[in-house]
């Protein structure tokens, strides 16, 4: 059983790439609390075509609501807090190289 | 040529000298009657490359043990009663965890505090299991020295085929005496080696190994674990059954069942009872568990009754009663309370039991009688348990990101040190970023291969790193990773522990290990509530938070201040590296991971001490708390409790660094021979023998009080008689002798095998003292002698004697004081009474004084003169009579 149903592919311009396991998410909420440009969010507070990824639900089988990234503006710049302070490691981050910029 | 030399050894010595030759480390605390154990080994082990470690308590030691058995080393744990209870919590892990371990018991009176005295009342604990849950442990119970020596030795075989704990159970009189033991380094041959693939070791170029009883999923995981132990067990059972040794079994009308120091008295009381025209016969078990049942139904077929013997209130007659299924009457006599029942005694059982039982059995017609013996014929107890439960290969979720492309970098990803498995921490508890942390860590110094986690009991008791692991009993992982450091220096070794497990119930432990400077990490996480029990008060427990024992918040008046452990910590030299680190954020989580970084890495670098970081974690659930509020109140309230900071620092000031311990390389089984501190005497040709005819196994004692070297004259005599190539058995009064009370020994010297050390009717008593005298001069068996000092030891009037005793008194205090010390009364009576009664060839007493007074060779000229002062007066006593 693989969790890549909420695998999203770079927003827009963003320089970051947030892939959170929906599967292993928690609800804790500090990806949200700490996330410096306010780009994580609970699914159910997101259009659902605009969640990060295709058929990203908004409850995963345990039963939390997930958290998933909401950045219609393309501004996460792959700080990385987020995937810090998760404390089940849901959280990958990955950032575009210098010069790699479309 | 062969080396004919023997050892005069002594119980608790052979252990020891097993032990060292098995290869294996020792982990000990002090308890009599076996203090002899760690004070041979802290002279002898750290010269042959054994380890040995006081620990502070038996549970620590047993902890210990539990910690370097699950790093591949070889244990013994050697403890009394009291202190073997104190065990059963590692035991009982260990059985879990399948760990080998050899644990000897030198069982002593109880319940409680009891006494010193020699006693069997533990055999349901060994025999048992004697922790908790559902499993045994293989038990040898030696009768003499050279058996326990023999045991020991076998038992680490034992322990490492099987992979369990191994009980030896013994009693002080075993350890106390002495025998002539013919022993070497060829005893190493007896050593199996076992290879330990399931060890932890450091996980290199393999998948972790997590040593651990803990079971928890699929829910049918732990009775699966509890099937393999018992086909395991089922396996011991059939591959070490019978292990007994008969004596005239082949037509014994009544059957005894006796074993360690019980069946040696019951041996002699079977000579004895055969001189009577008792056909008694006895079947001694040399291992308790598994139970010599099989053995038992074949000895008891041909006999009519059977006698157990035991120092109980009896317990392994109940497993006698398994054994022959009511098919036999069985009579019972034990003693407790560190009472041993002299061979006297036991023979009067013999003759009773064989009175009722045998002479007039009570068993109905001899048809019925063969119908019983029918019964003795069959197995009658089969055990069904059901097959294990087939678990579903794949139950994780495994983690499964995808790869960056190819014009990203990773910013975080998950770290390679942290397996796949979700962990089951609640939302926002700090567990779960901590893992992380350290997981980052070893990944960024590339010691993932080099690690050793010690897991607690707590919350974190789930592993989710791909180090090797270990699992600790509740508040031990601090003695475990002591052990763990000290056998595997060059590994990391992290212990991992809460509140609850470091600051309450494993206290002692925690102090300990840092006031020694233990060479590991620990990673403290305080997130002041015992998390896994549903969130109770902690010693780190603050005011002002509420929990479910003191749901009004913690009341300092009634329960104190919480513990400040860093406080404690940095008031100890072994802490090399101290610092306190929140997990409130992001910037207390670098601070986090420089911290835990930065231990690792001093570890890593071979830098000695305790490396301890306390983490202030949150606990949301248990706080009731959302995990962000939970972060502020770390930041608000916990942290201002407990204030962040480095306390201590080693690495700043070089001067102060110190390297970690080394584990010694193991001596060859020969220099373990050359080091230790042993009483060794060569046999020689050319001695006379004692008249057959006046002496068959004389059994002497040999009594007065402590400082007239009693021991001493005890030790001249069975040198000497060792020299003339007898065998023979010492054993002193132990416990109150050295603290200045009355001592006597009790002697035995013999050309065959001597059954027990135990001396109940002297032939010979040696009285230096009156109360000695009036004390053991009824015990002279009709026709002995009864020597008395008449300058300490002179009005034998009161005492009431055997028959045909013969009384001779000697001024031996006086005939010293003449020579210039009363101290030497002691030989000056060994002179008296090898002249009165030709007991050994006075040329080998001659021989054995230098011998003895080997360290102190100043004291041989004199005492020699006394040995001859003693001779003449015997010579002058015998001729004054003859004429």
């Amino acid at each position: 059983m693989t969790d890549k149903t909420q695998s999203p592919p770079p927003a827009g311009q963003a320089q970051g790439q947030v892939q959170v396991q929906f599967l292993l998410c928690k609800s804790c909420g500090l990806c949200a609390e700490y996330c410096p440009r306010g780009l994580l969010k609970p699914a159910t507070d997101i259009p659902a075509d605009q969640r990060t990824g295709p058929g990203c639900p908004t409850m995963n089988p345990a039963g939390h609501v997930v958290y998933a990234v909401y950045d219609p503006e393309g501004k996460c710049n792959g700080c990385g807090l987020c995937a810090t302070v998760c404390p089940e490691g849901a959280i990958a981050v990955y950032r575009r190289k210098k010069g790699s910029r479309p | 040529m062969a080396d004919n030399r023997r050892v005069l050894l002594k119980g608790e010595e052979a252990i020891v000298l097993a032990a060292a030759i098995a290869g294996a480390d020792l982990y000990g605390y002090p308890i009599t009657p076996v203090t002899g154990v760690v004070e041979m080994a802290a002279e002898l082990f750290p010269k042959v490359g054994r380890v040995f470690l006081q620990a502070e308590s038996e549970v620590a030691a047993a902890n210990m043990a539990y910690g370097a058995a699950a790093a591949g080393q070889r244990v013994l744990c050697v403890s009394s009663s009291p202190g073997v209870s104190l065990k059963q919590e590692a035991i009982s892990y260990m059985a879990g965890a399948e760990l080998p371990g050899v644990f000897v018991n030198a069982m002593r009176g109880g319940p409680g505090l009891g006494n010193i005295g020699a006693s069997q009342a533990d055999y349901f604990q060994a025999t048992r299991g004697g922790g908790h849950g559902d499993y045994y442990t293989p038990v040898f119970a030696p009768s003499t020295v050279a058996e326990t020596f023999d045991m020991t030795l076998a038992a680490f075989n034992v322990a490492d085929r099987y992979r369990t704990p191994v009980m030896v159970i013994i009693d002080g009189s075993l350890a106390q005496s002495t025998e002539s033991v013919q022993v070497g380094p060829e005893a190493a041959k007896m050593v199996e080696t076992f290879a330990k693939p399931w060890a932890a070791t450091g996980a290199v170029g393999r998948g972790k190994n997590i040593v651990t009883s803990f079971r928890l999923e699929p829910i049918e995981a732990l009775e699966n674990l509890n099937l393999d132990l018992q086909a395991k067990y089922q396996r011991i059972e059939r591959e070490l059954a019978d292990q007994a040794v008969g004596t005239l079994l082949d037509d014994a009308d009544l059957l005894i069942v006796a074993y360690g120091t019980t069946a040696g008295l019951a041996e002699a009381a079977v000579h004895r009872a055969r001189a009577a025209g008792l056909k008694a016969g006895l079947l001694r078990p040399t291992m308790l568990w598994p139970f010599p049942s099989g053995a038992i139904r074949r000895a008891a077929r041909r006999a009519k009754a059977i006698l157990v013997l035991e120092m109980s209130a009896g317990q392994m007659v109940e497993d006698v009663r398994l054994a022959v299924g009511g098919a036999r009457e069985i009579v019972f006599y034990g003693r407790m309370g560190g009472m041993v029942p002299d061979e006297l005694e036991i023979y009067e059982q013999i003759e009773r039991a064989y009175r009722e039982y045998v002479t007039t059995p009570p068993l109905g017609s001899p048809a019925d009688f063969a119908a019983r013996t029918r019964m003795l014929e069959s197995e009658h107890y089969v055990r069904h348990l059901p097959a294990a439960h087939p678990i579903p290969a794949e139950l994780r979720i495994r983690r499964d990101t995808t790869p960056p492309a190819a014009d990203q970098t990773v910013v975080v990803d998950y770290p390679a040190s942290m397996d796949d498995a979700p962990t089951h921490y609640c939302p926002g508890c700090g567990h779960g970023n901590l893992h992380q942390v350290i997981a980052r860590a070893a990944d960024e110094l590339a010691i993932r291969e080099k690690t050793i986690m010690i897991e607690p009991v707590g919350c974190s008791v789930v592993t989710y790193w791909t180090f090797d692991t270990i699992q600790a009993a509740h508040g031990r992982g601090m003695a475990l990773a002591s052990a763990v450091s000290r056998t595997r220096p060059d590994r990391v070794v992290i212990s991992y522990q809460g509140d609850g497990d470091l600051a309450s119930i494993g206290m002692a432990e925690t102090i300990h290990a840092a006031s020694r400077g233990e060479d590991f990490v620990l990673v403290f996480v305080n997130n002041c509530i015992y998390g896994m029990t549903g969130g109770q008060m902690a010693p780190t427990t603050i005011p002002g938070l509420p929990t479910t024992t003191c749901p009004a918040g913690r009341d300092v008046l009634d329960v104190g201040t919480p513990i400040d452990m860093c406080k404690l910590f940095s008031q100890l030299d072994g802490v090399t590296y101290l610092e306190r680190v929140a997990i409130d954020g992001p910037g207390g989580l670098a601070k986090t991971s420089r911290a835990i970084r930065h231990a690792l890495k001093l570890q890593a670098d071979g830098v000695g001490g305790l490396k301890v970081v306390e983490v202030l974690s949150p606990c949301p659930v248990g706080w009731k708390m959302t995990p962000t509020q939970a972060h502020r109140y770390i930041k608000d309230v916990v942290g201002k409790a407990f204030p962040l900071g480095k306390f201590k620092d080693v690495s700043e000031t070089v001067s102060e660094q110190r390297p970690t311990r080394k584990h010694p390389a193991p001596a060859a089984p020969a220099e373990v021979f050359n080091q230790a501190d042993l009483h060794w005497v060569a046999p020689a040709d050319g001695y006379r023998k004692p008249d057959p005819k006046r002496f068959t196994q004389p059994g002497l004692r040999i009594a007065g009080h402590g400082g007239q070297g009693i021991v001493l004259l005890s030790g001249l005599l069975v040198h000497a008689a060792v020299r003339t190539g007898q065998r023979i058995s010492l054993l002193p009064s132990y416990g109150s002798a050295m603290r200045g009370g009355t001592c006597n020994c009790q002697v035995r010297i013999s050309d065959a095998a001597i059954a027990s050390p135990y001396v109940s009717d002297p032939d010979i008593l040696v009285a230096m003292n009156q109360p000695s005298l009036e004390k053991f001069g009824p015990t002279v068996r009709p026709g002995g002698l009864l020597l008395a000092d008449s300058t300490l030891a002179g009005d034998a009037s009161g005492v009431k004697l055997a028959d045909k005793v013969r009384l001779v008194t000697a001024p031996m205090t006086k005939i010293a004081a003449d020579l210039g010390n009363e101290r030497m009364a002691n030989i000056v009576a060994a002179g008296v009474l090898i002249g009165l009664t030709g007991l050994l060839d006075p040329q080998a007493v001659r021989d054995s004084i230098p011998e003895i007074f080997a360290h102190r060779p100043k004291l041989a000229a004199p005492n020699l003169a006394a040995f001859e002062a003693g001779l003449a007066f015997a010579e002058k006593a015998a001729k004054g009579k003859n004429g």
